[in-house]
């Protein structure tokens, strides 16, 4: 019995030494203000909420019209859902709009689409002056500059940061 | 030559005598023959003798001639005709008891016109054979024809209705629309004050009459307008051109034995009422309100539970006394009539005696009758049998003219009248003067009271004032204060909670990490072991 155990424990040694190192790159989203304090609202932090793809932390890329893959070897540094809550507290403007209306945000779409764009689309939710639950809908498709990972990290930063001018331009 | 005339002795008849005796058989037989085909003669007395001629006007029986008028004179009081008849003597076993005898001449009547043959061959007279044993010779014609000749098979039966008129002789007798027989007769009996109506009901349709059947006018028209709406119904055109006289037996009734003949019925002049009204057997009852019966009517309902078990015969009921002293005026009797064949399928037995005693239990029991308003609008009253707990005393009165009191209370008004006005009697009885005074000494007492209640609040001041008492409330304070301290141990910025905080995040670090270890062995199994299949991350490539 020890025998066997200490052979499978061996085997075990000799095959996780022969396995190839995981290479990872992580990625971080552009303008998020290094060592700026999001301060969550009164009541606590806006809801935000991603897809369920995007809820892991690899980059997702669109490979057909129905096949979406997440990276292993790309991922994100921080969650994504914790980068948009930090891009969304930032902002002062949006900070306050959020916070005074209960403003929510659902992310459904934020990966690389099949002809080399960006795409980062969802809605906004909040409550208006009578209490009424209001929804806007937005959408943004940014080319990609060049080939790799990296690229499409810059073409999401840039369509988010569409996305979060044209609503402070709704305010 | 002698001529002397040879006398020879003549014979002693001559034939030329024989013409005449020839002649006198001949005679007598005629004579003879002549009498012997004569039947009896028969005295026929006739109201009026039009167009009966002596030794002309024949008599027949079934168009078949049986003898002739031999004669017409008055009657000795000239009330009538006499009309002598020579019968042949082949008619004689006709001539019984019931043989009936009338002229036939042309007729127009309801059921259409007859006789039309005798405007051309004159009146005749028509004889209907008799069957009865004895016989007879003198007889009174009829006045009109015999609708059915008696040797119909059938049933005759009396119908009684207290408006005259409203049938006529001739008139159909249907059953549920078809005819089954007609009005024979119809006399209005002035003693009485009622008609009646012998009916013929024709074989093999008199099963139909039975102890239950209704029998009530036929109008052909008939408009309802009741609580369902508007209920119009229309005969047939035969029926409506001649009206008549209908019957049945009501629906969930039994239709009892078949009826003797001669029996009598009464005649409806609405189904509606046949159907309510006519129940045979009933037993009766009086009641004695002490309520208003404005708004009851004869015919109304009795009703038990919204059942209907019975009908108002008479309200008020109108029982001729004697003297005053039974009931002086202060109770009004009505009657009426409980029929246990109206709950026939409800209960086992509607035999009249055993409801007698049923009844009578049930009034022990705490059965009472009493008037209910049938129609808030149009005010009309019923009688409604019902429990009531609390029984009102019964009357004492058991009987009426024969006929036994039901025990009644007074109606839900007159009881809420009763109930208003005793509670005006109490409030008037109230003792206003002196409970004034005992309200007064109870408010001096009162303000005694209030003294006392301030004197108690002063001392509670005082209390107050005290500083013990107002050390209280600072104690009270570090005390949740000290509270207050402790569950801030808790609070978002204390070390503790950061702790929490940091642990969590940490594990959270760690099961990231484990996150791609999950998946390799969820894609690869034995990744543990051999090499993970290298699997690369499709590039992003650049747009156009």
């Amino acid at each position: 019995m020890k025998q066997a155990a200490g052979i499978l424990g061996l085997a075990l040694l000799i095959g996780g030494c022969a396995s190839a190192p995981l290479e990872r790159s992580n990625y971080q989203l552009t303008g998020l203000a290094d060592g700026e304090v999001a301060l969550p609202c009164e009541q606590g932090f806006p809801d935000v909420r991603v897809g369920r793809l995007l809820n892991g932390d690899g980059l997702v890329l669109q490979t057909s019209a129905v096949n979406w893959h997440q990276a292993h070897e790309h991922k994100w540094a921080v969650p994504l859902r914790e980068q948009l809550v930090q891009t969304l507290l930032q902002d002062q403007k949006l900070r306050q709009w959020l916070c005074a209306n209960d403003g929510a945000l659902v992310m459904q779409d934020f990966f690389g689409t099949l002809d080399n764009q960006a795409r980062v689309a969802g809605y906004w939710q909040w409550l208006d002056a009578n209490g009424n639950r209001q929804t806007r809908v937005f959408e943004q498709q940014k080319v990609l500059a060049a080939d790799g990972y990296a690229a499409l990290v810059h073409a999401l930063s840039k369509a988010w940061q569409q996305v979060l001018e044209e609503q402070k331009a709704q305010l | 030559m002698n001529n002397k005339a040879k006398v020879s002795k003549q014979s002693w008849l001559s034939p030329v005598w024989l013409i005449p005796i020839i002649a006198a058989v001949v005679g007598f037989w005629m004579v003879y023959q002549s009498e012997a085909g004569k039947g009896p003669e028969v005295q026929l007395e006739i109201t009026s003798a039009e167009g009966i001629e002596a030794g002309k006007t024949l008599v027949k029986a079934r168009d078949v001639e049986i003898g002739r008028v031999d004669s017409l004179r008055l009657s000795d009081d000239f009330s009538s005709a006499i009309v002598t008849i020579q019968m042949n003597s082949a008619a004689e076993p006709l001539l019984r008891k019931d043989t009936q005898f009338w002229v036939v001449k042309p007729r127009i009547a309801r059921d259409g016109i007859s006789g039309l043959g005798t405007l051309l061959s004159g009146a005749y007279i028509q004889v209907e054979p008799g069957t009865a044993e004895q016989r007879e010779t003198n007889f009174v014609a009829l006045e009109q024809p015999p609708l059915t000749s008696s040797d119909t098979q059938g049933l005759r039966i009396t119908l009684i209705s207290d408006v005259a008129g409203s049938l006529g002789v001739g008139e159909m007798v249907t059953f549920r629309g078809f005819p089954v027989g007609q009005v024979e007769e119809a006399e209005f009996d002035p003693e009485q004050r009622l008609a009646s109506y012998q009916l013929f009901i024709e074989a093999p349709y008199d099963v139909l009459v039975t102890e239950n059947t209704r029998f009530w006018m036929y109008s052909g028209v008939s408009v309802q307008v009741g609580a369902e709406g508007v209920k119009f119904d229309l005969g047939s055109l035969e029926t409506l051109l001649s009206g008549g006289v209908t019957f049945d037996v009501p629906r969930d009734q039994p239709r009892g034995d078949k009826v003797a003949a001669e029996t009598e019925f009464r005649l409806f002049s609405e189904r509606e009422d046949a159907i309510q009204q006519g129940y045979a057997r009933a037993i009766e009852y009086v009641l004695l309100f002490d309520d208003s019966i404005r708004g009851l009517a004869p015919g109304a309902a009795v009703e038990y539970r919204g059942v209907r078990v019975g009908t108002v015969a008479a309200a008020p009921f109108k029982f001729y006394p004697e003297d005053d002293t039974a009931l002086p005026l202060k109770l009004i009797p009505i009657k009426i009539r409980f029929e246990p064949d109206r709950l026939e399928g409800l209960v086992s037995n509607t035999d009249l005696e055993g409801w007698k005693d049923r009844l009578q239990g049930l009034f022990d029991e705490g059965m009472r009758a009493s008037l209910k308003a049938n129609n808030l609008l149009t005010n009309s009253l019923y009688v409604d049998l019902a429990f009531y707990e609390n029984e009102m005393p019964a009357i004492e009165l058991a009987e009426l003219n024969g006929i036994p009191v039901m025990p009644s209370v007074s109606s839900g008004l007159a009881q809420l009248e009763q109930k208003v006005s005793r509670l005006l009697d109490s409030f008037n009885s109230i003792p206003m003067e002196s409970i004034g005074t005992k309200l007064n000494t109870a408010l001096a007492d009162s303000s005694a009271l209030f003294e006392q209640l301030q004197q108690t609040n002063a001392r509670l001041d005082s209390l107050l004032a005290n500083e013990n008492t107002q050390a209280l409330p600072a104690a009270l304070t570090e005390t949740l204060s000290s509270i207050n301290k402790t569950l801030n141990g808790f609070d978002q910025n204390t070390p503790a909670y950061q702790q929490l905080q940091d642990s969590l995040q940490q594990l959270n670090e760690v099961l990231r990490d484990l996150r791609p270890l999950a998946e390799t062995l969820n894609r690869q199994p034995n990744a543990l072991i051999f090499d993970r299949a290298p699997v690369a991350d499709p590039q992003p490539k650049k747009g156009n």
